[in-house]
């Protein structure tokens, strides 16, 4: 954090003697308020030269690491947060003891943040001063206040981590507290850092020259903020949830004992159904944000899901079906602990079906890759049935349909191992049954209807219906579940450890997939602001501004993944010594 | 081999599957470099056939107009016949807009786009349609005129905006 206030103070901030800014502007009616300046015009001159550094390159990967490490540190404590919580409401004491030795694990990890972000910043001061420059005028207090933050969320990490074995009993609410604060501020400092990289994409609080009106709120309070907040607090939770879950996995694995094998099965599947809860939800808010950004910019709206970086969507889609299928493999699974799972066992095939049907439809590019013989044959670019499944409107259907059938899945996982006591048990059922269905079609209808017998403007329309079909679904059944099941005994203890190995792969899978998909996404949420430092402000003149291929990125994002793994299995690594001198 | 080793091994062959994916089946499509910075100069005097051809470069160029503009998107209205249709549109009455002749109209679609908006491309009073001459497209006025130029001589009609002086920017 020194460094940070270090480098802060060093960047050149831009004054009316600044080398690249024009005149200076005051603001109209206050004589004595500062003077900003216009965004600087940049040349390819005016970037620094680092001999055989690409400095693209050095930032995306400087840039790439501290924000899986960050959303790493923001997300363990919420999933920590959570399951101690769990622990207090239930007096299940596994839930605290789960609580602490994942926070353990976690806090090499606060190091390693610390560093890859001094990375980070050391890498755009020296390689984009005057970017950072025009940034630090605007957002200079803001800076200030990351860095106390980081300060405050230091504090109640020490005191959280430290008295856990201290603060019980009475203390035990005390210590609650601790954690709230701890991601109070963590998600405060992510709140923070959105503002900036929001604001580089839709710019507020500045006019068409990039003057600052000197309001500081304005600026972070800019069109994709809010969107962009919720759409990481969502990932964060779900992408805790599979980094534990894969620790779990590993634990699982390399278990000597049944006893072991227990401990980590539950622990991976406490951990899965965390991701999977963030994991339902999330795809409304990436649509949200989606629509926030034509919202904004027809332009970059175009540019992000109708030009070259299309692609990265089909990627984007075939990443998150293999989430999905994984995801709901892990709970076929784990149906087999409980003792009723012979009973729903045959729904499997066709759920597995429906999932596969609507994964081939989210997966269906508009433009086909064809050579011109097979585009002549074909009678256009265009295939004439399978090209309206490369729009919009059958994507969202699908993907409805797979949140559905997921939930699905985590019912019938419900009842492996318990029966309803209540009388009105089947008329519940036939409810839900009947919930299921009208969603569906709801969602079906919507999407075909609005999506291809209505003018364009009522596009969007469509989704909101089943967004809200999709949400109904899950909260209706999950109450009318909860309700059914007042009262009823379970069959039997669980039968923990029994999964298979090739479950524990599938936890595996899902935290390796995540991991590519957010470097893979940071990728386009930043390229498409295309040649701008600051979208239609400030211009990228250096030699880097061009786009890469999308196969370029993947494999940027690839390397970084590999990497990024590396130390965090190093990170468990380390944990596992802590543990066995602990014990 | 040990679990380590199987736990890496398939770590790594996921990622790599991924990585061959989006290298193999998605299109080795190169990204067009950014724009030239520079607004068009124009250094000599043009003829009005040359007038519309720079128009047109501009259209599928700076102006960025056939990123919506296209039959295949279908996100905003063709632009074949507008200047056929201008002079329809000026004198609808759903007309609210100021323009008293078609490249009036054509100038101020681009200027205010929200003036008015085609049935079905946006409600009344709100075009999706951002001003061209705001970044990041940024026409100046001679550039506006060329695509006014380019549209008229598409649409078939006479071509009424005038192309520029020598040295005029």
């Amino acid at each position: 954090m020194l460094l940070l206030l270090l480098c802060i103070s060093s960047v050149p901030v831009l004054t009316p003697s600044s080398a690249f800014a024009g005149d200076a502007v005051s603001q109209a009616g206050t004589g004595s308020a500062p003077a900003y300046m216009p965004a600087p015009r940049l040349k390819a001159e005016d970037y620094p030269k680092a001999g055989g550094v690409n400095p693209r390159l050095a930032v995306w990967f400087a840039a790439q690491m501290h924000l899986w490490f960050a959303a790493f540190v923001l997300a363990v404590p919420v999933f920590v947060l959570i399951i101690e919580c769990v622990g207090v409401y239930t007096g299940d004491v596994r839930y605290d003891g789960l609580a602490y030795e994942f926070l353990r694990v976690s806090l090499t990890a606060y190091s390693i943040t610390a560093l890859t972000g001094a990375a980070l910043l050391v890498s755009l001061v020296v390689f984009y001063p005057a970017v950072m420059s025009y940034l630090v005028s605007i957002f200079g207090s803001t800076m200030l206040l990351y860095a106390l933050l980081f300060f405050v969320e230091s504090g109640a990490l020490y005191v959280y981590y430290y008295g856990w074995r201290a603060m019980t009993g009475p203390w035990k609410k005390a210590h609650v507290g601790v954690g709230l604060l701890l991601n109070a501020a963590g998600t405060s400092l992510m709140f923070i850092a959105n503002a900036w990289v929001t604001f580089m994409m839709t710019p507020a609080g500045v006019d068409a020259r990039g003057v600052f009106d000197g309001n500081v709120w304005h600026a972070v309070n800019n069109h994709l903020w809010n969107p962009m907040n919720l759409h990481r607090f969502i990932a964060n939770v779900a992408y805790g949830g599979s980094i534990v879950g894969a620790y779990a996995a590993y634990m699982f694995l390399s278990s000597k004992t049944g006893e072991e094998r227990g401990h980590y099965d539950w622990m991976g599947y406490t951990a899965s159904i965390i991701a999977i809860c963030g994991l339902l939800p999330l795809p409304f808010a990436g649509y949200w944000l989606t629509a926030e950004i034509y919202s904004y910019s027809q332009q970059m709206g175009i540019n992000l899901m109708g030009g070259v970086l299309a692609w990265l969507f089909i990627i984007q889609a075939a990443v998150i079906g293999a989430l999905f299928l994984a995801a709901n493999y892990y709970l076929w699974c784990g149906m087999q602990r409980g003792a009723f799972a012979a009973r729903y066992n045959g729904y499997i095939k066709y759920i597995a079906f429906v999932l596969a049907v609507s994964f081939m439809v989210w997966f269906t590019p508009h433009t086909p890759l064809l050579a011109p013989a097979e585009a002549a044959a074909l009678g256009g670019q265009f295939h004439p049935w399978l090209a309206p499944l490369g729009l919009m409107p059958a994507k969202n259907t699908a993907v409805n349909v797979m949140i559905i059938f997921t939930f699905l899945s985590f019912l019938l996982y419900r009842r492996s191992n318990r029966a309803p006591a209540v009388k009105w048990a089947d008329s519940g059922k036939a409810a839900q049954a009947a919930i299921f269905c009208a969603a569906i079609v709801n969602i079906v209808v919507a999407g075909v209807y609005y999506g291809y017998f209505t003018n364009t403007v009522y596009k969007v329309a469509s989704s909101v219906i089943q967004v809200a079909s999709t949400l109904f679904v899950i909260i209706a059944c999950s109450v009318i579940e909860r309700l059914i099941h007042r009262g009823a005994k379970e069959a039997g203890a669980y039968k923990w450890g029994a999964m298979p190995d090739g479950s524990q792969y599938a936890l595996i899978l899902i935290a390796v997939s995540f991991t590519w998909l957010m470097g893979l996404m940071g990728f386009v949420r930043s390229a498409i602001r295309q040649h701008w430092h600051v979208y239609s402000i400030m211009r990228d003149n250096s030699p880097d501004a061009f786009t890469p291929t999308v196969a370029y990125a993947a494999r940027v994002v690839s390397i970084g993944t590999v990497v990024f793994l590396a130390i965090i299995l190093f990170i468990f690594w380390l944990a596992q010594l802590g543990r066995r001198r602990d014990e | 081999m040990s679990n380590f080793l199987r736990v890496v091994l398939f770590g790594l062959v996921v990622i790599g599957a991924y990585a061959a994916f989006a290298a193999v089946f998605t299109p080795s499509i190169k990204p067009e470099p950014p724009p030239a910075e520079e607004t068009v100069s124009v250094a000599a005097a043009m003829t009005q056939e040359e007038f519309a051809r720079f128009g047109e470069r501009l259209y599928h160029g700076k102006g960025q107009c056939a990123l919506c503009h296209n039959a295949a998107g279908g996100r905003a209205p063709s632009l074949d016949a507008v200047a056929i249709n201008a002079a329809r549109r000026i004198i609808s009455p759903d007309y609210k807009g100021g323009a008293k002749d078609a490249a009036a109209y054509l100038y101020e679609s681009m200027t205010a786009p929200s003036a008015y908006v085609v049935p079905g491309y946006g409600a009344a009073g709100t075009s999706p349609m951002p001003g061209v001459r705001k970044e990041p497209i940024g026409l100046n006025e001679t550039e506006m005129r060329g695509v006014i130029a380019f549209l008229q001589s598409r649409a078939g009609v006479t071509v009424t905006a005038a192309p520029p002086k020598a040295g005029e920017q």
